[in-house]
């Protein structure tokens, strides 16, 4: 009897994410590569830079051992969520040093560069 | 007719329900889901819909409602497939013995002790192997957990984010019980454990907005591997019959057979376009992908080998010497994935599952 349902639950577990196009951790969906992308699209690219006293310096993920691929994700559903100010004042908090406190965030798409949102404490 | 009542009235009640929730969305849902675009909804429904699919805050912004309309009709339509899959195994399993008798013989794979313990070892050196790191990736996360968005049972019980100790603590524990495992100590007990402990620590992982495939079968495996190691336990002959190793045997080939059905399901026959392929490769820049961008061959045979791959992994269960052309097929597919997108690694969780194929 244990048998039959922990192969009859695990094996619609794992139908679910499939079914209902989500994740359900910790069972998940393969959706990556999955859609027949169009030849226009283009890859946005995210970047933050704070002014350090002098000029705009870019912010680097990696000195907060943030992965560029988790810092772009960060900044895509924030800047989706219409929440741009927030994500600057959340770097700033990170940064946590009183001298950067003039903060830009970027998007950037191929050679263009679009300024999404500016603040300054 | 009172007799297929009797035997399939699980079966008939799930497809007037399939019915039922068809007819809700065709007559009701379809044209919410178009109003939620249009920021017309009523405010329940609204806060259903971010609720069940978190992503729509980000993807409302990003994508047309026709976008949306076409992933509600796949769910239905995804339901239905299932469904009807799922009437046909339970069809064949209650009215024909041969097919019974394979499920079960399929179910009950006679192996050595000595080769299951030899699989239990080689299992937790892998996992060890691959997640060795996760101590330190957990300590560099609290540089930022301010991002932290807790997923699944996390948000549910609204679990915070560990600190250093707890790290400690949690990491020091999960070391134990592989070490346990490795020594033969208290297995059963360990591999529950290590299940819990590797759901949390990659729970962690994952609550910061992005989510990473690398551990899936490693994961599915460690939740199904208590049931293996609770057979190897109890086993009290030389040989003994085991569920649980075709059950992660099954599980790891249609990881694969999901994620074929996928790009079916969402692209047709449009993904093995060259195309759709060289679009992929330009997108993610990198530096073997644009070379192989340049050539229409390459561009064509690729997608071909990927779709033939992941839709026919699920064979080498039916017919064994086959894995003798998919599990090589599958590192290069993996090395292949690292070096054209730069996903991933070369040596992954992914190819070191194969083992449970050996």
């Amino acid at each position: 009897m244990l048998r039959k349902i922990v192969i009859f639950s695990f094996l619609l577990l794992m139908f679910t994410p499939f079914m209902l196009i989500r994740d359900v951790f910790p069972f998940f969906r393969f959706g990556m590569f999955a859609e027949a992308i169009k030849r226009n699209s283009q890859k946005e690219v995210f970047r933050i830079s704070f002014f350090d006293g002098t000029n705009f310096e870019n912010f680097e993920p990696n000195k907060i051992e943030m992965t560029n691929s988790v810092f772009q994700g960060i900044c895509k559903n924030y800047h989706y969520r219409g929440q741009n100010k927030v994500l600057l004042q959340k770097f700033d908090q990170i940064a946590g040093d009183s001298t950067k406190n003039h903060w830009k965030f970027f998007k950037i798409i191929e050679k263009d560069t679009f300024l999404l949102e500016e603040w300054k404490k | 007719m009172e007799k297929i009542i009797r035997n399939f009235w699980i079966e008939i009640l799930l497809f007037i329900g399939f019915i039922v929730i068809s007819c809700l969305y065709f007559f009701n849902i379809r044209e919410l889901i178009v109003l939620f675009f249009q920021d017309q909804t009523p405010e329940y429904f609204n806060e259903f819909a971010y609720q069940f699919y978190p992503r729509l805050l980000v993807d409302k912004q990003r994508f047309e409602a026709d976008f949306f309309l076409a992933k509600a009709d796949q769910v239905l339509f995804r339901l239905g497939f299932c469904l009807f899959l799922g009437l046909i195994f339970s069809y064949f399993y209650k009215q024909k013995n041969a097919f019974q008798k394979y499920i079960k013989t399929f179910f009950s794979l006679k192996i050595s002790v000595l080769y299951a313990k030899k699989m239990r070892i080689a299992f937790v050196l892998a996992v060890f192997f691959m997640t060795y790191s996760w101590h330190g990736n957990l300590l560099a996360m609290l540089n930022y957990s301010i991002f932290y968005q807790p997923i699944s049972f996390l948000e549910f019980f609204q679990v915070p984010f560990p600190n250093v100790w707890q790290i400690h603590v949690i990491f020091g524990i999960y070391c134990l019980s592989l070490l346990c495992i490795l020594l033969n100590i208290k297995t059963l007990y360990a591999s529950v454990s290590l299940a819990i402990l590797f759901e949390l620590m990659h729970a962690y992982m994952l609550s910061f907005e992005k989510i990473d495939h690398g551990y899936v079968t490693l994961s599915y495996v460690i939740l199904l591997f208590p049931f293996f190691v609770f057979q190897i336990q109890n086993a009290e002959n030389e040989g003994f019959k085991t569920w649980a190793l075709p059950l992660i045997r099954l599980v790891l080939a249609l990881v694969y057979l999901l994620s074929g059905l996928e790009k079916v399901f969402s692209s047709g026959t449009d993904w093995i376009s060259a195309d759709v392929f060289r679009n992929y490769l330009l997108l993610y820049q990198n530096p073997f992908g644009l070379w192989v961008a340049e050539s229409d061959f390459l561009c064509q045979f690729l997608p071909i080998c990927t779709i033939f791959f992941q839709l026919g992994f699920v064979s080498i269960l039916f017919y064994r010497p086959l894995r003798f052309i998919f599990l090589p097929f599958g590192v290069l597919f993996h090395t292949g994935t690292y070096l054209l997108f730069g996903f991933g690694y070369p040596i992954n969780a992914w190819i070191l599952m194969y083992i449970f194929f050996l």
